[in-house]
């Protein structure tokens, strides 16, 4: 989903956001000469299957994708993270902030026939606020005071107060009123047999194993050239790879592992493009600021200079990735350019935690203060080896000044429930995947500390609170990237998190696709320019 | 004898109620929401609309609550609907039973093919070249990481020979093959799972009718059998194995709850959907219905697979009387 | 003894041997970080190679042969002990402690042991395996188990024992059902042996066998189990290595480091045959043993 911004399960998840993952810089450009014809088939692959194929109840990453090619939103972001129109031709926003008005495009059509009205957009956001369908994602819409189909194109949305994270909430899939108005959500037939506007429509649902699209023929902008679409599952990365190795995949993304050692081979150059981009996510230390150690900023300081940004990247994730310096990856607007990579420097650290009167008195080796020695528990989660790997770097280095780290590996619901939700923790070791809009206000907000809720570090800074509340009240482009370059700065002297790297997303596509190119938001943006040249077609014969 | 069958079965009824009781309590004991999947870690996602999704499931009433409306719900055979994509769990279930079945009757067939013959020819000359050649290869078979084994399959056969599929169950297109391809096609991805979860197998029922056919071959009237001047063949195979096999039944009666129960690492490596990963992944997301459906089933079989091994111990042992069995 | 069986001790008191002395035969610190040589193949100074953070394999898996091997003795141990216990009783009371002893069998062989687990996790375990060393008997052991390992490794042993008796109690109970018609155990009872006699002197015995091969194909499993619990998060934690997770660390290079995966498989391998071929040794002696027994009469 656009509107999610949800943790990176594993490196591997990577690989199931890439259809939706950021992407500019590229090793190869696949020729775009000639003219696209139409046919074949791309066969992808994800590491889970999806769970419920209609946008708003779509919370896992397979149902995301397959619902992004099936379903438009009103909005989406363009491969500059511009915000431009999808399914909506133009809109506005009134001076206040208080009202958005959508013009639909004229020649948008469901996919059995009906056109796509603003009435749909309306039902679909009566669906997201009733409390009876199963949806997550209501709480984007709780500011909204009404939404009224002015006529059949177009759609007006008032707020009750200016919330400028909305335009991505717009970004949720319409759903159709003339079929789903007589339905109960949570149970429809539609969540396995979709039918949207989108550049691709349902054919069937394997469970567990294969789920596939075919081209729209009458999709708005065009019909897309590939003609099938065939979502693949399989969970283990050392079978992708292999499937890799006898076509049984077209698209698939690396592990660092992989992509630094394996995809170099003869026959993996000469059958697949490779692209390689920052994905929007970093992974963070982040301290429990009511233990008093932490809420000394000296002894965050510290350990941001003793541990090796640089090493950590080139070892654990083989130079695929680049040095986080906030929570901002520095392809966005939002970052901000003056905020340097803090320098591996283990001297200075010890010379801050001396000043906090951490040093080793007693000679054992580690530091100590008032007879106690410097020991917490870096806690991460199960099932990610990259976290892992990074967990027991950071112990070795900071060993080397004097603190006594335990690595603790804890499956994920039990993470939450008994670790983060209780405090129960000194400094856990996680990562957060970013959406495109840089509003921090549930991850930074003071007033977010709540057991469940995201703040679970129990960072307060006054300043950054009321940055965060500014940034949510206006839509004005340069007015928000001064407050969140801002926010960014503040984070970095702050410490609440020590930002350790941003991983890059590493997909590869076989050679007979051409016009694949990588944009900041990723490879897939333009899927339906995507095209194989007659002669190296592979699945000719189209089945019923 | 029909009667004692009923008894027991009869006697099944309170020890399921009792060991639902125990799993769902030690289900909820375990830390952990049916709701996390949906909503854990998303910051779009509010306390309040968790605490609503709560609701609808009806996770926020008392567990005995809870418990009673299931087991109502049991009682009409309706196992209600997964908390993860509100599908019918039966629905789930029955998407993935035949292939995990399907796996693991073959396995089976495969293993006592191989298995019990192995075994008995060990028996025959314990410590020979043959019993010490097989414990060699059976063992190595058994503590080979599954894993490892079947990656190995998927890089020989699949990349470099090209002679079997690397992963999945079907091809692309197989729906819309006719039956004699598909089935062809299906038997074609079946090899390499099956084999590797043979060669894991195998190793703990050979031993077992060895061990047991040693002690069988010991006994009076093998000597008896042999004195007579029977042919070693009908020796081995008619007295010897009739008796050998007590244990050997005692282990398929009791693995008969493993007949639905799949690999989770097999099925992940061959990307195959079957029950290990819905049971897994049903525990990783804390979709309790999905998982009470699988123990209550699980319990079942445990149970039959019981009763079942003591039927077939009174009929290859005489000397146990059923009724006094239990 | 056979040869075959005196190759396998040699193989278990060599494996002992190297879990004993690991600190000072280990050529490196088993955590020793060093990522210029990270992933290098075998040589030399680095006999099994090195893992991606540098760190040698070698000394990794004699220090992780400690945990394994006490790992997968020690749950075999309660599990042997806890099943033979249950089955033997079972068997030769029969009737209603039967039934009750057999239920809370398939109860326990029921209950998703996953959810066993996750529960346990949640409970802070460590801190109450610590409480058991103020136990009289049990503290002394406890205590030598938790300073040779660790106190989550030792949980980890008594988790894994508890998870996997129901096996070995119903094979008891199954032999007990049969031998205790015999005319040697009928003979005894006649005699007017105590059943405590009847147990141990009569139906114990006889009723091993299975049990040793179980038994001996257990202690591999466990070593196993322990790697699919790391996986879990309630195995050992790292950096601390064992054969289960260097094997499960391994996993995810098999195509660019074989050596990962190979070294800890093929000690896993051997020590499952060495334990199987001693079971089966003791066994040939135990049965002589009685077939001499039987002819002096």
């Amino acid at each position: 989903m656009t509107c999610g911004q949800r943790i990176v399960g594993s490196v591997a998840a990577a690989s199931f956001l890439l259809l939706l993952g950021p992407s500019w810089a590229q090793e190869h450009i696949s020729p775009s000469s000639g003219t696209p014809v139409v046919g074949d088939a791309l066969v992808t692959a994800s590491i889970g299957d999806a769970s419920r194929l209609l946008p708003l109840l779509a919370t896992d990453s397979a149902s995301g994708e397959i619902t992004g090619l099936v379903f438009n939103g009103l909005v989406k972001y363009d491969a500059g993270l511009r915000v431009v129109g999808d399914a909506a031709e133009s809109w506005t926003v009134s001076d206040d902030g208080l009202t958005l008005t959508f013009t639909l495009r004229p020649n948008v059509r469901w996919q059995d026939g009906r056109p796509l009205r603003a009435q749909d957009v309306r039902f679909t956001y009566e669906k997201l606020i009733d409390p009876a369908v199963h949806t997550p994602y209501s709480s984007s819409y709780e500011l909204v005071q009404s939404v009224e189909v002015v006529n059949d194109r177009t759609v007006r949305i008032r707020y009750r107060e200016p919330f400028a994270p909305a335009m991505e909430s717009w970004m949720m899939g319409i759903l159709p009123e003339h079929l789903l108005a007589h339905e109960d959500l949570n149970t429809t037939r539609y969540l396995r047999d979709p039918i949207g506007t989108g550049p691709y429509r349902f054919v069937r649902w394997r469970t567990g194993e294969l789920i596939e699209l075919r081209a729209n023929p009458d999709y708005f902008e065009h019909r897309p050239w590939v003609e099938r679409y065939l979502y693949r599952i399989i969970p283990d990365q050392a079978t992708l790879f292999l499937e890799l190795l006898t076509g049984g995949v077209d698209v698939a993304g690396l592990t660092p592992l992989q992509y630094a050692r394996q995809s170099h081979t003869p026959y993996m150059e000469r059958t697949y493009q490779r692209f390689r981009y920052p994905s929007f996510g970093f992974s963070y230390v982040g301290y429990n600021l009511h233990d008093p150690r932490f809420q000394d900023v000296r002894v965050r300081r510290a350990i941001n200079q003793a541990i090796d940004k640089e090493a950590l990247v080139q070892g654990i994730l083989f130079g695929l990735g680049s040095v986080a310096t906030g929570p901002y990856p520095k392809e966005s607007w939002a970052a901000n350019p003056d905020v340097a990579p803090t320098p591996y420097d283990p001297q200075g650290a010890k010379r801050l935690l001396a000043e906090a009167g951490w040093a080793d008195h007693d000679g054992d080796g580690w530091l100590d203060r008032d007879g106690a020695p410097f020991r917490f528990t870096l806690l991460t989660n199960q099932g990610n080896d990259v976290r892992r790997q990074t967990a027991e770097l950071i112990q070795r280095q900071l060993q080397r000044i004097g603190m006594d780290v335990r690595i603790s590996v804890v499956e994920w619901s039990t993470f939450v429930h008994e670790f983060i939700d209780q405090r129960r923790f000194d400094a856990v070791l996680l990562g957060w995947s970013l959406s495109r809009d840089p509003d921090l206000y549930d991850i930074f907000h003071s007033s977010k500390t709540k057991e469940g809720e995201y703040n679970f570090v129990g960072y307060a800074n006054p300043q950054v609170d009321q940055l965060l509340v500014a940034g949510r009240r206006t839509f004005k482009q340069d007015e928000r990237q001064a407050i969140y370059r801002e926010v960014h700065r503040l984070l970095a002297e702050d410490q609440p998190y020590t930002f350790l790297f941003v991983p890059d997303a590493l997909p590869v596509v076989d050679r007979r696709f051409r016009n694949v190119r990588a944009t900041p938001i990723g490879i897939s943006d333009n899927l339906i320019d995507w095209y194989v040249p007659a002669a190296e077609q592979r699945y000719r014969r189209l089945a019923p | 004898m029909g009667k004692y069958v009923v008894r027991r079965v009869v006697a099944m009824i309170p020890v399921l109620l009792w060991i639902s009781v125990i799993s769902f309590g030690i289900m909820h004991l375990a830390p952990g929401k049916p709701t996390d999947a949906a909503t854990q870690f998303n910051p779009r996602v509010s306390l309040e609309a968790r605490e609503r999704l709560a609701h609808l499931y009806g996770l926020d009433q008392p567990l005995h609550r809870q418990y009673a409306s299931w087991l109502g719900r049991i009682a009409r055979l309706d196992f209600g609907r997964s908390f993860l994509d509100d599908r019918p769990v039966m629905d789930k279930i029955a998407e993935r039973l035949p292939i995990t079945l399907l796996i693991n009757v073959l396995t089976l067939a495969v293993v006592l093919g191989i298995g019990i013959p192995l075994g008995v020819l060990a028996a025959v000359r314990p410590q020979g070249w043959f019993d010490r050649t097989t414990t060699v290869l059976v063992f190595l078979g058994y503590s080979i990481p599954s894993f490892w084994l079947a990656l190995l399959g998927m890089a020989w056969f699949g990349v470099a020979l090209h002679w079997l599929p690397v992963s999945g169950l079907h091809s692309l297109d197989a729906e819309w093959w006719s039956w004699w391809p598909r089935l062809t096609d299906t038997a074609w991805h079946l090899i390499l799972p099956v084999g590797v979860s043979a060669v894991v197998s195998v190793a703990g029922l050979s031993r077992y009718a060895r061990s047991s056919m040693i002690e069988v071959l010991q006994q009076d009237y093998i000597r008896t059998a042999r004195a007579k001047g029977l042919p070693e063949r009908r020796v081995l195979f008619h007295h010897g194995l009739r008796n050998g096999l007590l244990p050997i039944l005692t282990i398929l009666g009791l693995s008969l709850p493993d007949l639905i129960g799949g690999s989770v690492i097999a099925e992940t490596i061959f990307s195959i959907p079957g029950m290990g990963r819905l049971f897994y992944e049903a525990v990783m997301a804390r979709d309790y219905p999905v998982i009470m459906a699988l123990v209550t089933i699980g319990a079942i079989l445990t149970l039959l697979g019981n009763l079942l091994a003591d039927l077939a111990y009174a009929w290859a042992d005489p000397r146990i009387r059923v009724g006094k069995a239990s | 003894m056979s040869k075959f069986t005196w190759a396998a001790v040699l193989i278990l008191a060599a494996l002992a041997v190297i879990a004993v002395a690991a600190p000072w035969i280990a050529p490196y610190d088993p955590m020793a970080v060093s990522l210029p040589e990270a992933l290098l193949p075998p040589s030399p100074l680095h006999w099994l190679g090195t893992d991606q953070l540098g760190r040698d394999v070698l000394s990794r898996l004699m220090w992780g042969s400690r945990i394994s091997l006490t790992i997968g003795l020690t749950a075999v141990g309660v599990a042997v002990l806890v099943g033979v216990a249950v089955g033997l009783v079972a068997g030769f009371a029969g009737g209603w402690s039967d039934a009750v002893l057999m239920r809370l069998v398939d109860t326990l062989l029921s209950i998703p042991t996953i959810f066993l687990l996750l529960a346990v996790i949640a409970m802070d375990p460590a801190e109450r395996i610590t409480a058991l060393t103020t136990v009289p008997v049990l503290g002394p052991l406890v205590r030598g188990l938790i300073s040779w390992a660790d106190v989550r490794i030792v949980m980890l042993m008594v988790i894994i024992g508890l998870m996997s008796w129901m096996g070995v109690a119903r094979l008891v109970r199954a032999e007990v059902l049969s031998l205790k018609e015999r005319e040697f155990v009928l003979a005894a009872r006649v005699a007017g042996a105590s059943p405590w006699r009847v147990m141990t002197k009569h139906l114990l015995p006889n009723a091993m066998a299975p049990v040793l091969v179980s038994a001996t194909l257990g202690v591999g499993g466990a070593i196993l189990t322990e790697s699919v619990l790391s996986y879990l998060g309630l195995g050992v934690q790292p950096p601390t290595p064992s054969w289960g997770n260097i094997l499960n660390e391994g996993r995810v290079a098999l195509g660019v480091a074989w050596w990962l995966t190979l070294s800890p498989g093929l000690c896993i391998v051997a020590t499952v045959l060495a334990f199987n071929l001693v079971g089966e040794g003791l066994r040939t002696m135990h049965r002589r043993g009685q077939a001499a027994g039987g002819d002096a009469l």
